[in-house]
């Protein structure tokens, strides 16, 4: 912060010519023909002409703007209670309690 | 003249909604069997386009879990672009805000992950700055530059261990193994054909963050170190240019700005 | 029919890209769906090019909403007209159908093709639709028969007259969907075969084949659902023999949406329809 502008310009610049030698390459422009490159990191676009898969069931379910979700657990992933003692911090989980009782009540 | 596109349109997001006026069977019944396929077609495909847009979030939370909150954001924010490779506008600000999510504090930032990373799949190919380039920019000026990045280019910083968990979560790997604690920033680049997500130093972030809104290398030094003294001007640099996240570096010699 | 026979194309699908480039399939073209290539860049056009260097394309537009009792979206028809500029395809069409509603400038895009009352006004517009289309991207597009789920008590007209009537009004080409003609004619309760004998075949650029599901309607009838999820149905080849036995041998794609298969069984249904082709097609083409 007290630096004077000059200072910090030097120090902007001897720190580039750092970087570019540091850099040990740089990223190489695209590559031409490389199909391979193309093998493996696609994503299917989500434009179709066909009706979903399924039957009416999907589209009619009930949705309960906050309601629904609250009486669900996650599960994937997250559904390991070890991990969730871990990553949630012992008042965050008192406060989870709070706020579903709000929300519920 | 019955049929009203908006009435038809608007009942296919409300699952009580009845079939539109006029709306019927060959035989001229009311039809809201036959009605609901379309409900069904619009709110499952978008399910699917949002699933595909946030694969980790889903894998994180379940389908069960990942469609109540998807379906929650469909009538929240009804859909605006005919483009579904780009739908998913928004969706980590509403998990951020939406009340059964706040299970999952780390959700948000996994999603800001992953909409960075579709937007940087989609974005325009911009080459990297070439050595050469890099070369023969005067030093003198350089405090005062200001750098042009890939359109693909974006910062997460979270106070979570955002890259692990999102790592983990597109692999379908046990998050167990996971610190908790440990803030992680991710750093977005496309230079050629494949969408990086870098695990940076977390004290870089706010210098590219300054960066990216278009400050000087000048400004952003001073942001960087005022936020961390640690911080490392230079390694950051570095990272930017082997990372390929910088298209030029404009020097402004004509005094302008 | 109209135009250049491009023979038996696919649905072109990401995944499937690395057979294609490796085995180099006996196939006259591609098809797309256009908004798939509306981002900026990235992988997708490097395979669209790819694949435009050895093959024609088939651009198939399923969001410009041509039935829209609004105005057409400018912005999404300059897209259109910006990938078939880049790609020169061969073929472009889109639906008789409407998939977006702007209520005050707000656009509700609604991820479905949505079928329309077959009445007068709705000809007006989509004969106005097609017209705006054509004239922009300056080349004749053609529009696909849908497949629908229910009847509107508006209806004044039937599905034939109201596709004859827009062919004529607007020049454009059809694609006649053979899936969507059994689908169809089994949940409004009409003979495929009456269907396909009245239609303008002599419009038709492109036909299309599908699988299909079932479901059942209110009152506990079959009701068929478009899903592009699996195999094309024994009865959808009968029609389509008997289009060909009529017409002679007309550009053919197969779509497969939902539940992608592998390359080789996609590959074999484009190859039954081939063969269908060379043993009636051009027989019936050659006694022309």
């Amino acid at each position: 912060m007290s630096k004077s502008k000059t200072a910090t310009g030097l120090v902007v610049a001897s720190a580039m010519a750092a970087a570019i030698s540091t850099a040990a390459s740089v990223a190489p422009a695209h590559a031409e023909g490389a199909m391979e490159k193309c093998y493996g990191v696609s994503v299917a676009g989500k434009n179709d002409c066909a009706a979903g898969p399924g039957t009416t069931c999907a589209g009619t379910s009930k949705v309960d703007y906050q309601g629904n979700a609250w009486t669900l657990v996650p599960a994937g992933l997250c559904e390991n209670a070890d991990f969730w003692a871990k990553v949630i911090p012992g008042d965050r989980a008192g406060s989870l309690e709070a706020l579903d009782r709000d929300m519920v009540g | 003249m019955q049929f009203s596109q908006t009435e038809f349109a608007t009942n296919l997001f409300d699952p009580d909604a009845p079939a539109p006026a006029g709306v019927v069977d060959p035989a001229g019944n009311p039809a809201p069997k036959r009605y609901s396929v379309y409900k069904n077609n619009v709110v499952v495909s978008y399910l699917e386009a949002l699933a595909a847009a946030y694969p980790a979030c889903k894998n994180l939370v379940g389908e069960e879990f990942f469609n109540a909150i998807g379906r929650a954001y469909l009538q929240k924010k009804p859909p605006n672009s005919q483009l579904m490779i780009l739908f998913g506008e928004g969706f980590a600000s509403f998990v951020a805000g939406y009340g059964p999510a706040q299970q999952i504090p780390f959700l948000p930032d996994v999603a800001r992950v992953e909409r960075a990373w579709r937007l940087a799949y989609h974005s325009a190919d911009i080459a990297p700055i070439s050595r050469d380039r890099l070369g023969k920019l005067p030093p003198e000026q350089l405090g005062d530059a200001k750098l042009v990045f890939l359109p693909s280019v974006a910062i997460i910083t979270s106070p979570f261990p955002v890259h692990a968990l999102w790592q983990a979560a597109i692999s379908l790997q046990p998050l167990d193994a996971i610190a908790p604690g440990a803030a992680e920033s991710v750093l977005i680049v496309r230079p050629t054909l494949d969408v990086n997500v870098h695990n940076i130093d977390a004290s870089f972030g706010p210098s590219i963050q300054a960066l990216l809104d278009g400050n000087t290398l000048n400004e952003a030094a001073e942001t960087g170190i005022t936020k961390n003294e640690n911080f490392d001007f230079s390694a950051m640099l570095a990272l930017l240019i082997q990372s390929g996240a910088i298209a030029d570096i404009k020097i402004n010699n004509e005094g302008n700005k | 029919m109209i135009g250049k026979y491009h023979g038996v194309g696919v649905g072109f699908k990401p995944e499937h890209f690395k057979d294609i480039v490796e085995s180099h399939p006996n196939l006259g073209f591609f098809e797309v769906h256009a908004e798939n290539y509306m981002g900026d860049g990235g992988v997708p056009h490097r395979m669209l090019s790819a694949l435009r260097e050895r093959y024609q394309l088939s651009v198939h537009g399923v969001g410009l909403s041509l039935g829209t009792m609004g105005e057409l979206d400018q912005k999404h028809l300059h897209r259109l007209k910006n990938v078939v500029d880049r790609y020169q395809p061969a073929l472009v069409s889109e639906h008789l159908a409407w998939s977006s509603h702007d209520e005050a400038k707000n656009l509700l895009f609604l991820n479905d093709l949505l079928p329309i009352p077959y009445t007068q006004e709705t000809l007006d517009r989509v004969v106005d639709h097609v017209d705006q289309t054509q004239t922009t991207l300056g080349r004749q597009i053609l529009v696909e028969n849908p497949s629908t789920y229910v009847a509107f008590s508006d209806t004044q007209m039937s599905e034939i007259d109201f596709i004859s009537e827009l062919q004529k009004r607007s020049g454009c080409g059809l694609i006649l969907d053979v899936n969507n003609v059994y689908i169809s004619a089994n949940n409004q309760k009409m003979d495929a075969f009456e269907y396909l004998d009245a239609f303008p075949t002599q419009s038709v650029g492109e036909i299309h084949l599908a699988g299909h599901a079932e479901d059942v309607d209110d009152s506990g009838d079959k009701l068929l659902i478009d899903a592009h999820d699996r195999q094309i149905a024994p009865d959808v080849w009968d029609l389509y023999r008997h289009v060909i036995q009529k017409t002679g041998e007309i550009t053919t794609l197969i779509e497969w949406d939902n539940d992608v298969p592998d390359w080789p069984t996609l590959y074999q249904e484009a190859a039954d329809a081939q063969s269908l082709m060379a043993e009636i097609g051009a027989n019936t083409h050659a006694a022309q």
